[in-house]
């Protein structure tokens, strides 16, 4: 199989990687922090590193990053997949599926007990490349024993049978019942033995209830539930082996509703009912839920990194009087109730994320998008708007994405041209260089935030990259850090014109003005189309793609152009493709002893 | 805080009952009182570095015994532990220069106590976790394998670079516990009480046997799915059954008191991980790390007080910062105003480390205290905050790790890599590491402590 990139592109990255060697301001997570004082702190001086140090290497774009793989579809002959890494659930998977195998009796969220958040595979929650550590270990113990306790408190409410008429055969049941649902398969009938032995050491001497609560600890602490288990059906041969139905039973509920599968899609999984068409017809079932917008919010917020908003820090309240912190968690909800309202309610195409007036506003986000306040007696829950088309198309003219890509005390075209070039286009420039001065310029009442930052790059090596995000970045310049439209800055006329440098794609090309004219070329874009595919696969697979999943990426990315770029029929696309159904082999290690 | 002693008596009562004990007790009686304690290593974190105008309002006048402690700088609150001090300053964090995508907070994280460079991806964030394992963590496997706890005091939960300041190995971030109760519960609940009788408590130990049967059932589990994994998943499974295999242990024997040993009683349950919490939080982990080392319960821990690029703003001081304290660390060094406000919110860390080096020195051992028998050592990310130093990195130690360190003075260390600081910790310890961290930056000790 033959991986192209895209020739243009990848020459002007291999530009950008032989400069940039001066001036950068790539907040990440520190925006609205390193320059908030307007500081020019001296750099202390590069010395190179100790013989045998790597210098820091640039990847451009292309397969294995984060990058789009292309591939011609004629190339792509038989199954062909990849890897599916062991990853411990995320903690809101937890709280989903504890919320979902205990209902109605748990509330709340017990991953509160667990030390360690999520890591991460690009902007997405994802355990693959992380170990659990011995408190990892401890913490899932203490939060089965809360769980378990709760649980056994309100037994009742949770058999399926009546213990005063057996008890064991009733503990049987339950276990067998709750164990199906936890590891999302039929439990084999010595681990079924295993629970039962349990709750016979719990019930000897004490109650029913305590019995039950001992083995629910065991099933609650056992790899099965805390861990995805891709390991595909056992005799196959080849490089490829297909997922057991099982398995995909919980790919397709984990991409859907971030939790367990459901009971049809458990008896579908045991009725051998999940082929191609099966899993299309189940992806449609889970997708017409209320409970994909999880997934829809999920995926929206990680993908534009507005989970990081509660890393950012405060914007500076003499310059943003309508700032408060409270806005962080609304600007993120915001823009799930978006994303979920295209795709659910609006027709589900792509071009209309990135062109919409729509939004729903609440509390103090109306005031920044200087709407009238609720009506009296609608009190203060979220409703649905439209904004001034001028000004707003799409989420990437929604408060949350221009506050989190902006300082505490002014605008960032390069961190807002960066997500936009890493996030949307999949075309990441490289990481700057070590050593530089990542410090954005002063503040300068008398130049217009562009022109300060032109100032900052130009004839200097950081050009070269900093040409990739920053014009980009400068069609944004009619919001100010906290998200409002402003024609004028200190009295300055705002030039929000731009353009998306080296960019290939047609739509792309030429002078763009504002970012409802960028919306609008985004939203035609196929290197957009290319990425939400590649973003929408690495979501569903928790992993970065390879090799392996070129040719499901090009199938998934036809199916999502012939429906006219609509998201949903990109997602049926994705789960019916190889690389979703089928894993590459096991290469099997030799057993640790 | 209210305690209950544990006396060596009462502890070895308990364990007595237990006959797998039994034939042990001549000797826990004869000799453990003799032996000398084994050198213990408390790691303390502060973020965003020291002060705006450092070494300045920082660093100490004169040099080696003969040094002050100025007036008004960040280090006068350490008056009082003056001559078990060994405050070390010159040494570079080499890794943090030389590591891909290094520039930020999070990079001098993943490097400041490993010493290894970062991997070159995103695995952490905005850039790679490190190759290789934090120094205490080097010198607990270097001592066979020893039990290490991580403490924290709000610190963000998502597993990134610029929350972890711990590894156990490359790539294996160490989170820390925010919560002093569940702190508590993990490393007081295996320890027996003793019952009036003598007798263990039957209760007791019917909650830990059934512990233990679970654990036997998780345990098999994973050593079932392990065998059917590939490499690098049975990597992930194996960190997994090893901290299970650690649980099982401590429920199988009892660990050891040491003199002095007093057990805290169970601090409130509640919310102690947010900002506001800070000092109360502080308090009870710091309360526990000198119970757990005094007996026995581990010989290293850390307390990590927030996450790189600190965004606290320090609301328990009279006067609060005004910004965000990362903020407030990028001011130019002319800046006095936020000069000042920095070393203000600095000068309360280091109330926080004689807090602890007071607790520790309150535990008699012997003719010494638990703090001389230790090594106390506090750092940051970064030296100079506004320009992300990596050079002449501040370091505060105390207590002389049993007088393997001579302590009453200021030692420079004239560039030399941070990894020779830490081979010269391990040492003391009783780790005969030739280096921490990857060893192209040199290998052996750091002379002169």
């Amino acid at each position: 199989m033959k991986l192209t990139s895209n020739g243009r592109t990848m020459l002007l990255w291999a530009t950008c990687a032989a400069g940039c060697t001066g001036v950068i301001d790539d907040g990440g997570m520190q925006v609205g922090g390193a320059d908030t004082l307007g500081s020019a702190g001296v750099r202390p001086g590069k010395s190179p590193p100790p013989a045998g140090m790597p210098a820091g290497m640039i990847v451009p774009p292309g397969p294995g990053g984060t990058g789009t793989p292309s591939v011609a579809s004629s190339a792509c002959t038989g199954p062909a997949a990849g890897e599916a890494p062991l990853r411990r659930l995320t903690n809101q998977q937890y709280d989903n599926a504890l919320r979902d195998l205990f209902a109605p009796v748990l509330v709340g969220t017990p991953s509160g007990l667990l030390s360690s958040g999520d890591a991460r595979v690009g902007p997405f929650s994802s355990n693959a490349g992380v170990a659990i550590s011995e408190l990892g270990v401890q913490d899932y113990g203490a939060a089965a024993d809360d769980v378990a306790s709760k649980v056994a408190a309100a037994l009742t409410q949770v058999l399926p049978c009546d213990p005063a008429a057996g008890e064991e055969t009733c503990a049987r049941a339950y276990l067998a019942k709750l164990g199906r649902r936890a590891y999302r398969r039929t439990v084999e009938a010595d681990e079924l033995n295993g629970l039962v032995a349990l709750y016979r050491a719990g019930r000897a001497g004490k109650t029913f209830a305590d019995g039950v609560r001992v083995a629910l600890t065991a099933v609650l602490q056992s790899p099965h539930f805390l861990y995805h288990i891709e390991l595909g059906k056992p005799d196959a041969r080849g490089a490829t082996t297909p997922l057991t139905a099982f398995e995909v039973a919980s790919r397709l509920s984990f991409l859907f509703w971030n939790s367990i599968p459901d009971d049809p899609l458990l008896v579908a999984a045991e009725r051998n009912g999940l082929d191609v068409a099966g899993v299309e017809q189940q992806a449609r079932r889970l997708m017409a839920s209320q409970r994909f917008r999880t997934a829809i919010e999920a995926f929206h917020v990680q993908w534009l990194e507005l989970d990081m908003l509660e890393q950012v820090g405060d914007k500076d309240r003499k310059l943003y009087p309508l700032y408060n912190p409270a806005l962080k968690r609304l600007m993120a909800s915001e823009l799930g109730q978006f994303a979920s309202h295209v795709i659910l309610s609006a027709g589900g195409k792509m071009e209309t994320l990135f062109t919409s007036p729509t939004t729903f506003v609440r509390g103090g986000l109306a005031s920044v998008y200087e709407l009238p306040a609720a009506p009296a007696g609608a009190g203060d829950a979220w409703r649905q708007v439209e904004l001034n088309p001028a000004q707003r198309a799409g989420f990437l003219t929604q408060v949350g994405f221009l506050a989190r890509t902006s300082h505490a005390d002014q605008t960032s075209p390069v961190i807002r041209g960066r997500i936009v070039r890493a996030n949307v286009l999949c075309e990441p420039p490289p990481p700057p260089p070590p050593g530089v001065n990542d410090e954005p310029p002063g503040l300068d009442a008398s130049l217009p935030t562009r022109q300060r930052f032109e100032k900052l790059a130009k004839g200097t090596d950081c050009f070269a990259c900093h040409r990739l995000m920053n014009p980009i970045g400068y069609t944004f310049e009619n919001y100010d850090a906290l998200g409002q439209w402003r024609d004028t800055e200190g009295g300055m006329a705002v030039d929000a014109s731009g353009e998306v440098v080296g960019s290939a794609d047609a739509a792309l090309a030429g002078r763009i003005v504002g970012a409802v004219d960028l919306g609008k070329r985004l939203g035609r874009s196929q290197t957009v189309a290319r990425c939400m595919t590649t973003n929408w696969m690495r979501y569903a697979l928790a992993r970065e793609l390879g090799a392996g999943d070129a040719c499901s990426h090009e199938r998934a990315f036809e199916g999502f152009r012939q429906s006219g770029m609509d998201v949903r029929e990109l997602l049926v696309a994705v789960v019916k493709s190889d690389t979703f159904g089928n894993r590459a082999a096991i290469v099997s290690g030799s057993a640790a002893p | 805080m209210r305690s209950t002693a544990f006396t060596r008596r009462s502890i070895i009562k308990a364990l007595g009952a237990a006959p797998v004990f039994g034939p042990l007790l001549p000797l826990l009686e004869s000799d453990a009182e003799a032996a000398p304690a084994a050198p213990r290593l408390i790691i303390f974190f502060s973020s965003p570095g020291m002060t705006t105008t450092y070494p300045n309002s920082w660093a100490p006048a004169g040099a080696d015994a003969a040094f002050t402690l100025r007036p008004g700088t960040v280090l006068e609150p350490l008056e009082p532990m003056k001559k078990k001090l060994l405050i070390v300053d010159g040494v570079d964090n080499l890794a943090f220069r030389d590591s891909p995508n290094a520039g930020g907070h999070p990079v001098g994280m993943g490097t400041i106590l490993t010493g290894h460079l970062e991997a070159n991806d995103k695995s952490g964030g905005t850039a790679g976790w490190p190759l290789g394992p934090s120094m205490d963590q080097a010198i607990a496997a270097r001592l066979g394998g020893l039990r290490t706890i991580q403490l924290g005091v709000n610190v963000d939960r998502d597993e990134i670079l610029g929350t972890r300041l711990c590894y156990l190995a490359a790539r294996q971030p160490l989170a820390p516990q925010n919560n002093p109760a569940a702190a508590f519960d993990s490393l007081f609940k295996d320890f027996r009480p003793p019952t009036a009788t003598g007798a263990p408590d039957p209760e007791f130990e019917r909650l830990r046997a059934l512990r233990k049967s679970v654990l036997d059932n998780v345990r098999t589990d994973l050593t079932r799915l392990r065998s059917r994994l590939g490499m690098a998943d049975q990597q992930k499974l194996e960190a997994h059954l090893d901290g299970v295999r650690k649980i099982e242990g401590r429920l199988s024997a009892p660990i050891e008191a040491a003199a002095g040993c007093a057990s805290p009683i169970k601090p409130p349950t509640g919310t102690f991980e947010t900002e506001a919490a800070v000092p109360q939080a502080g308090r009870l982990q710091m309360e526990i790390i000198r119970s757990a080392l005094a007996c026995n319960l581990t010989r290293i821990m850390s307390l990590q007080w927030g996450k790189a690029f600190s965004s606290w703003r320090y609301g328990w001081l009279p006067q609060p910062m005004p910004a965000e304290i990362h903020d407030i660390s990028h001011a130019k060094p002319e800046d006095t105003v936020n000069a000042a406000h920095m070393t203000r919110a600095m000068r309360w860390i280091a109330e926080q480390s004689l807090a602890m080096m007071q607790l520790l020195d309150a535990v008699k051992e012997g003719d010494r205290t638990l703090l001389d028998n230790s090594i106390f050592m506090w750092c940051t990310e970064i030296s100079r905050s506004n320009s992300h130093d990596y050079r002449n990195m501040p370091f505060v130690l105390a207590g002389s790790g049993g007088g393997a360190f001579q302590t009453g003075r200021y030692v420079r260390g004239n560039g030399a890599p941070t990894n020779k600081l830490y081979t010269s910790i391990a040492h003391a310890m009783g780790a005969d590491l030739e280096t921490i961290g990857d060893p192209r930056y040199g290998t052996g000790r750091l002379p002169g402590l």
